[in-house]
């Protein structure tokens, strides 16, 4: 029998593990998609062949390719954009840390508290969160990015709006700064040259701005594996859970199993979960084992189909519901200037409006972001507008770019600037994860529905989002943008929340405030579905990993009889020395 | 063995009507839509074998998805103008660019319909602007410029760029304590 079974190796199962095998526990973590050992070699720049999200290597699907992605049902005009392999999600992200709005927490008593989605807050104050949030910046490690020309140009409009810069970790008030981000500051010869020759590792390190952190960063070249600059899970914590023993004085390194897809958590008769069963996805062999505690990890969309297809209780319904996605938005401007768009990391400049959401400036290439200029919810721009609310507030065009128009704003990709928006969006029932009444049944189960009600979110969270575009609108005019295109967009899923939501109230969530289930023992979520709301529109996974940890603590000390270690121990950082030869000495 | 060879005719022809309306381009297809232009597009992107992939898997459960596509577009194009003339075997892209519009708000306003409405110009739009039609799966390399990149003239991946503009206002770390 393992301690502990945890079932997802993407951005929360990863922090979990590694800070339980820390501990010295025996722990087993199971991943359906790839391993993603050699990034070098599984992972190039293109942004077809990782990015397309039924051919891609980034889809959420089998390590082989040949088969096809796993279905979910998705009967509506959206995009729910995950991936499965170990570091899951962080593995295309654009790292950045921010920590959650504290208007979020149950403690918080700010002159604007009623700004938030005051129903679904955490149960617990901000501050207890923020030793952890201090832990995982340090092992990630979270640092103040720098800038590129996009961000100058950022920063720019930000002073014109007549914002301040935020100058702590902690949010304020309304204001910008550069991101807090995932991402070694650049070092030598990063971020100076593109000659490929002089960008390999130790002359290069850190970030080196190429611009690819959607298809997967394995930069610098021939960096150990621990050293490369974004800090995905599968380059950071991963490492460091496979090598316990050799940094940590009682560690033990975890039992690491990919293609290995969770099909039922079993239970005794008191309700006490007891094992995993799995599907190997090579042999489609079944394989069970047990563990002492199980942690659910597989995301917003697998936790409650894994729930569910087990046949666990629900008794309040919540299993799935309460689904946030942050209401995305574009704005695209036109700039008579360069903007380096498609050049340094994915987005390193934010503005952050409390009780409102928060704009980020974002670059890539051409291909993505012609694919997001295209998909709206507003039909065709300048013919109809599919009935859909929403101003303009200034902006040449609303709706989805195609055609001439669409040729037109991608004339130049180095001179559009694209903001987007994340919503602070409040957690309604209505938009949720069930099992699909109309798809067949795939090789693990039933599968899962997607529902997110896009035309009747709630008043606050339609006032926001407007509240957001208005601001973006005004900035890119205010720098002298040429033409400027709102997308209006139907659900584009980058972040997701709150499926397996912790809460106040038990009448409405899922977890109780150690994020372990409320009708099943020695169970606990350790992603992002854990969540309680969605941290008032922020980039969820720091907060994620920030809560990881402390349910790591709370497993700990209810099950194993340890003591918590945040709080009297310091955090050893995943680019330590002492973590580089340990990977070294592996063959990691 | 001739209507094999006629669906898939009727496919590719649909689907390249489908890339002109997106990106427009110099081709055939964009010349009879009524809205073309002198920079290429999506049709020359080199991008139908993938697309046509990309549509099969995005529905696994119904075989032969992209003709499934070309159907619905077909029966839609054969409603908004059944007159509509031309050396083009799809209906769809015989269609002029305004009447490929009217298909897209049916297209919308059908709740059946309403993903595929919202998903596929975004698919055309990042194929066409991506480096598919390029991308060598063998070798993991390109073989040459991708259209797309031409014309939005993308400098094109790189390992690193001249780039880093420093730290504002010489910031390289922020204090941990809020007000």
């Amino acid at each position: 029998m393992r301690d502990v079974i945890v079932v997802g190796a993407g951005g929360g199962g990863a922090v979990i593990a590694k800070e339980l095998a820390a501990q010295g526990l025996d722990v087993l973590l199971l991943e359906a998609g790839p391993r993603f050992a050699d990034p070098e070699r599984e992972w190039n720049h293109s942004d077809s062949d990782a990015n397309n999200p039924y051919l891609g290597y980034f889809r959420f699907g089998p390590a082989d390719r040949a088969k096809p992605q796993w279905v979910r049902d998705i009967s509506q005009n959206a995009l729910f954009i995950q991936l499965s392999g170990v570091g899951g999600t962080t593995n295309h992200y654009q790292a950045n840390s921010p920590r959650a709005m504290p208007g979020a927490f149950a403690d918080y008593a700010g002159a604007d508290k009623d700004a938030y989605d005051r129903d679904h807050l955490f149960p617990f104050a901000y501050r207890e969160l923020v030793p952890y949030y201090e832990w995982v910046e340090h092992t990630l490690p979270v640092q103040t990015a720098p800038m590129g020309t996009k961000e100058e140009v950022f920063f720019r409009g930000a002073k014109l709006l007549g914002l301040p810069l935020q100058t702590t970790k902690d949010i304020t008030g309304a204001a910008f700064r550069p991101q807090e981000n995932a991402i070694l500051q650049p070092q030598g010869t990063a971020g100076k040259t593109s000659d490929a020759s002089k960008l390999r590792f130790p002359e290069a390190q850190g970030c080196t701005f190429c611009g690819h952190c959607t298809q997967g960063c394995y930069a610098p070249v021939g960096a150990p594996i621990n050293l490369k600059a974004k800090r995905s899970t599968s380059v950071s914590y991963i490492p460091m859970a496979l090598t316990c023993d050799l940094w940590s004085s009682r560690g033990k390194p975890i039992t690491l199993v990919a293609d290995a897809f969770a099909t039922k958590i079993n239970t005794d008769e008191s309700s006490v979960a007891r094992s995993v069963t799995w599907r190997t996805g090579a042999s489609g062999e079944q394989v069970a084992e047990e563990a002492k505690v199980i942690v659910l990890a597989c995301g917003t969309v697998e936790n409650p189909r894994l729930w569910l297809n087990s046949g666990l209780p629900n008794p309040n319904g919540w299993i799935g519901q309460g689904l946030t996605d942050h209401y995305v938005e574009v704005i695209t401007g036109v700039m008579p200037f360069d903007t380096g768009s498609t050049r340094g990391p994915g987005s390193n400049g934010r503005i952050d409006f409390p009780g409102y959401g928060m704009l980020e400036i974002v670059g890539e290439s051409p291909g993505l972001r012609a694919g997001l200029c295209a998909f709206s919810d507003a039909g065709v721009a300048g013919f109809y507008d599919n009935g859909l609310p929403g101003g303009g507030y200034g902006a040449d065009t609303v709706g989805r770019l195609i055609g001439k128009d669409l040729k037109a704003a991608m004339a130049n990709a180095d001179r559009i600037l694209h903001v987007d928006i994340f919503t602070d969006d409040d957690v309604e029932a209505q938009n949720r994860v069930t099992l699909s009444p109309n798809l067949p049944p795939d090789e693990h189960g039933p599968v899962p529905r997607i529902e997110i009600h896009q035309r009747s979110r709630s008043a606050r969270t339609v006032r926001n989002r407007e509240f957001l575009a208005q601001q973006a609108v005004k900035m890119l005019r205010a720098l002298g943008a040429k033409t400027i295109h709102r997308i209006n967009k139907p659900p584009f899923v980058i972040h997701s929340h709150n499926t397996m939501r912790m809460g106040q109230s038990a009448d409405d969530s899922v977890l109780d405030e150690s994020a372990e289930t409320r009708w099943v023992k020695r169970l606990f979520v350790a992603d992002n579905s854990a969540l309680a709301n969605g941290l008032g529109g922020l980039n969820p996974t720091l907060t994620t990993q920030a809560l990881a940890t402390r349910s790591a603590e709370k497993i700990f000390q209810r099950y194993f009889g340890g003591d918590p270690w945040v709080r009297t121990e310091s955090p050893v950082s995943s680019i330590d020395d002492s973590v580089t030869r340990a990977v070294i000495q592996r063959g990691l | 063995m001739g209507d094999e060879s006629q669906n898939v005719s009727i496919l590719r022809d649909t689907l390249n009507g489908l890339l002109a309306f997106i990106v427009p381009g110099p081709d055939a297809y964009s010349v009879a839509q009524g809205v073309c232009d002198a920079e290429p597009g999506g049709v020359d992107a080199n991008i139908m074998e993938v697309l046509i992939k990309t549509l099969d898997l995005s529905a696994p459960f119904l075989p032969h998805f992209s003709n499934v596509v070309a159907g619905i577009l077909n029966d839609l194009a054969q409603k908004v103008n059944p007159a509509a003339a031309g050396a083009l075997l799809s209906p769809f892209a015989r269609l002029s660019f305004s009447e490929k519009v009217a298909v897209w708000q049916i297209m919308d306003s059908t709740e059946s319909l309403k993903s595929l409405a919202g998903v596929l110009p975004a698919f055309v739009a990042y194929l066409s602007y991506s480096d598919a039609g390029v991308f060598d799966a063998t070798t993991g390399s390109l073989t040459g410029k991708a259209m797309g990149w031409a014309i939005s003239n993308y400098s094109g991946s790189a390992d690193g760029r001249d780039e880093f503009r420093g730290y504002f206002e010489g910031r390289q770390s922020r204090e941990k304590a809020g007000a």
